[in-house]
């Protein structure tokens, strides 16, 4: 019997086994999807090849790209983009490490406290989280992003919005700000040239500005994989859980299965309680399965596969929440035509935001031609104007829309003089939105398939209200930076931001898991990645928190299970980028 | 992928399993008896669709020609080049576009990877998305049922394509295939700005200079960039604010 098995390999499992591998725990970790244990081998920097959806090395699929990708039923306009594969979802995102705001933590008291979601706040106050914040931000680490041109082009137009300067790790107020980013700052020559011979580590170390943090980061070249610059778990917790035994005195190193799905989590009953004992998973390439017992069970398969394996392994479900509840921060995009280079496709995925606590958040995001073009013509809003699906033009802006035929060849001829500004919604927990069983789509080869429903016309009016707020705020910034043009894309819900199916609070009438994300019904189950957030966080990106929410979780566990101690408020965590992790990455060729 | 002997040959099976269909079984217990999996089993509620619509017979005689000169319609249409459907259409441009870039192929490739075989394919889906922007097409200006190019929705001007996919959009509303007609144009966009038509994936190289990067004015690939302005204002690190500051004592891990 194990200590501890942790079903998903993505944003938040790693976090708890390494967390608890340094403890001395046994632990086994289960990945749906590949391994990718050489990605300067196996990755490319090109767009089609990493992201198709149907048949990319990053896709929401099986190891062998021969196979198909796994279904999810949509039944409306959206898009789904989740990875599987040992780091998830954290293989293509852009590091960004916002903290949330702290007006969406129980004990609130500030005057705007009323702008929040007070319904679905989290169980606990901000101050609790603080310390298992900077944890996480130290081991990563997290670090104040470097400027590249659209940074700079973009904090311009921020500082004429009339708000100050953020100065601190938390958003207290309205502010712009260059990001928190889970990307090691440069060194040497990486920012600064071009030249594939230079671009080697040691010579460059840290970011080297490739421009494709969504195509997965193995920069510099020849760095020890706990060196690339992006912190994605595959580069950060992941080698650091499978060394623990190297730089933990008490350390026992993980055991990590990739290409094993999880199909069902078993159950015994003690003293009339449910608790979960098992798992079962399949392998992919042989389809055999296979079964073992544990002590304690750690859900981090994400936040649409988390409530198909509750359901598919028929654990109970009273108040009817397991599913309910999906936030997406109900994306838009804004593009601005500029006048000079902005150098859109150059440099880490986003660098600069503005915060606008009680209302959401805005973010540069700069792309390659490829994504920029699915940029312009993903949308709710019809077509070049001509039609708008009954969304109402908005004033000031060029285009409402997708961008079709010549006017797309105009708005990206040159894909470096773009800006583009991603409108993140704080949006309200809805039952509404949610996920459940497919029941017209066949079952896998891994049991029912998900489907994801998001009423995305028929959202709160304060979600609404929020996304207008920012998109008008986004015209202003980019009018601010000089935008000669700028575009309103509408998109439909781009399900990227994922949150809060399987979420925590405080009351058990619309809550799965209690304020130590531990299932409310099912004993010694816990929840450890987005799906456990108990909201949308107030728009900042979600993986910073689901993060420190598991280093919280992990020493739950560790405490309540094993006999240990709290040991993040007075600890000192070891960095991810620590040379004894070094050493025993490069001895095990990890 | 369309085109390839195999799918030409299962039109028996295509008529059986619309057989299938009709004889009141149900849409999962189909989808798991064709054997359809990912994206495939999404497309494959396309031909219920034109069966409502009437144009399921029609979508099953299709000729691989025809998909592919619809395709090329819609691949000019959001991404016009110098070529004859871009010329048809009344927008064109100089410069290459969608079909010059290898995405016809590219989105046939895409959309029909997965079709199952247990029991037959229902349709290609490249021919179901075909058939249904035909359909439309027809619906849109009548005139287009004849002229040059086989496929109605490849003689449509510019505007009226548009009205296609007003169309298409509205008459999805509410069922599953709005994911379909929400997707398309963004996925012949991703398709036509990438790598794909010159991309060897034998090699893993580029045969040649992708047009997508051409009419960006995209610089390619590169390990790195000269790009690094330094920090705003000069900071390099920031820290939690003292409102929310946790005392703590100092203890190794």
């Amino acid at each position: 019997m194990r200590d501890v098995i942790v079903i998903g390999a993505g944003g938040g499992g790693p976090v708890v086994a390494k967390e608890l591998a340094a403890h001395g725990l046994d632990v086994l970790v289960l990945e749906a999807g590949p391994r990718h244990l050489r990605p300067e081998r196996e990755w490319r920097h090109l767009e089609n090849d990493a992201n198709n959806p149907v048949s990319g090395y990053f896709r929401w699929g099986p190891a062998d790209r021969a196979k198909s990708e796994w279904l999810r039923e949509t039944p409306q306009n959206c898009f789904v983009w989740q990875l599987s594969g040992v780091g998830g979802t954290t293989q293509h995102y852009y590091g960004n490490c916002p903290r949330a705001v702290p007006g969406v933590f129980h004990g609130y008291r500030g005057r705007d406290r009323s702008r929040y979601d007070r319904a679905h706040e989290f169980p606990f106050s901000y101050k609790t989280l603080v310390p298992y914040y900077e944890w996480v931000e130290h081991t990563l680490p997290v670090q104040t992003a470097a400027m590249g041109t659209k940074e700079e082009v973009f904090l311009h137009g921020a500082s004429k919005l009339g708000i100050p300067v953020q100065k601190t790790k938390d958003a207290l107020h309205a502010a712009y700000r260059p990001q928190e980013n889970a990307i090691l700052q440069p060194h040497g020559t990486a920012g600064k040239t071009a030249e594939r011979n230079k671009l080697v580590f040691p010579k460059a170390r840290g970011c080297t500005f490739c421009g494709y943090c969504f195509q997965g980061c193995f920069e510099p070249r020849h760095a020890p994989r706990n060196l690339f610059a992006k912190r994605s778990t595959d580069n950060s917790y992941v080698p650091m859980a499978l060394t623990a035994d190297a730089w933990s005195k008490h350390g026992k190193r993980i055991t990590l299965i990739p290409d094993a799905f999880a199909t069902k989590i078993g159950t015994t009953t003690v003293g009339g309680k449910t608790v979960a004992n098992s798992v079962t998973w399949r392998v992919g390439k042989t389809g055999e399965t296979f079964t073992e017992e544990a002590k304690v069970i750690v859900m981090s398969g994400g936040t649409t596969e988390n409530p198909r394996l509750w359901l598919n392994s028929g654990l109970p479900n009273p108040n009817d929440w397991v599913g309910r509840g999906y936030t997406d921060h109900y994306f838009d995009w804004l593009i601005g035509v500029m006048p000079r280079y902005t150098g859109s496709s150059k440099g880490p995925g986003s660098s600069a935001r503005v915060d606008f606590p009680g209302h959401g958040g805005l973010e540069n995001v700069g792309l390659p031609p490829a994504l920029q073009a699915f940029s312009a013509t993903f949308s709710d809003g019809g077509i070049n104007d001509v039609y708008l699906n009954g969304h109402p033009k908005m004033h000031g802006v060029d285009g409402n829309g997708r961008r079709v035929g010549n006017l797309l060849k105009q708005l990206t001829h040159d894909v470096d003089r773009l800006l583009n500004v991603l409108v993140i919604t704080d949006d309200d927990v809805e039952a509404q939105n949610r996920v459940t069983l497919s029941q017209d789509l066949p079952a896998d080869e891994n049991g029912a398939v998900p489907k994801i429903e998001f009423h995305y016309r028929q959202r709160t009016a304060r979600t609404l209200r929020n996304r207008e707020y920012l998109a008008r705020k986004a015209l202003a910034l980019l009018k601010h930076a000089g935008a000669k043009q700028v575009y309103r894309l509408n998109w439909p819900p781009l399900i990227l931001h994922v949150q809060s199916t399987m979420r925590m609070g405080a009351s058990p009438s619309n809550s799965v898991l209690d304020r130590s994300c531990e299932a409310r019904f099912v004993k010694r189950l816990f929840i450890a990645d987005n799906s456990a957030l108990p909201n949308s966080l107030g728009g900042p990106n979600p993986t910073l928190t689901n993060q420190a929410l598991s280093t919280r979780t992990a020493e739950t566990i560790f405490r309540r299970y094993f006999g240990g101690h709290d040991y993040v408020r007075n600890g000192h965590p070891v960095q991810s980028i620590d040379h004894r992790v070094t050493r025993a990455v490069l001895k095990r060729k990890l | 992928m369309v085109g390839s002997p195999a799918q030409v040959g299962e039109q028996g099976d295509s008529r059986s399993g619309l057989r299938l269909l009709r004889s009141g079984i149900s849409r999962r217990a189909f989808l798991e008896r064709a054997g359809l999996t990912g994206a495939a089993a999404i497309l494959a509620q396309i031909p219920g669709f034109l069966a409502k619509q009437g144009w399921l017979e029609a979508a099953l005689a299709a000729e691989t020609d025809l998909t592919r000169d619809t395709l090329n319609g819609l691949v000019a249409f959001v991404v016009p080049g110098p070529d004859a459907y871009s010329k048809a259409q009344g927008q064109s441009s100089k410069r290459p576009g969608g079909i010059q870039a290898g995405t016809t192929p590219a989105l046939i490739e895409l959309l029909d990877r997965f079709v199952g075989t247990s029991e037959g394919p229902t349709l290609p889906s490249s021919g179901g998305v075909a058939t249904l922007l035909n359909g439309l097409a027809v619906d849109v200006n009548p005139a287009a049922s004849s002229g040059a190019f086989l496929s109605p929705f490849a003689r449509l001007s510019f505007a009226d394509k548009i009205e296609v996919f007003h169309r298409f959009e509205q008459m999805t509303e509410g069922s599953e295939l709005r994911f379909v007609s929400g997707i398309l144009i963004g996925a012949v966009a991703f398709l036509a700005y990438g790598e794909a038509g010159v991309f060897d994936p034998a090699t893993g190289r580029l045969k040649g200079k992708p047009v997508g990067w051409t009419i960006s004015n995209y610089s390619g690939i590169a390990e790195g960039r000269n790009e690094l302005k330094g920090y705003w204002q000069g900071r390099r690190s920031v820290h939690t604010s003292k409102r929310y500051h946790v005392k703590r004592h100092a203890r190794h891990h």
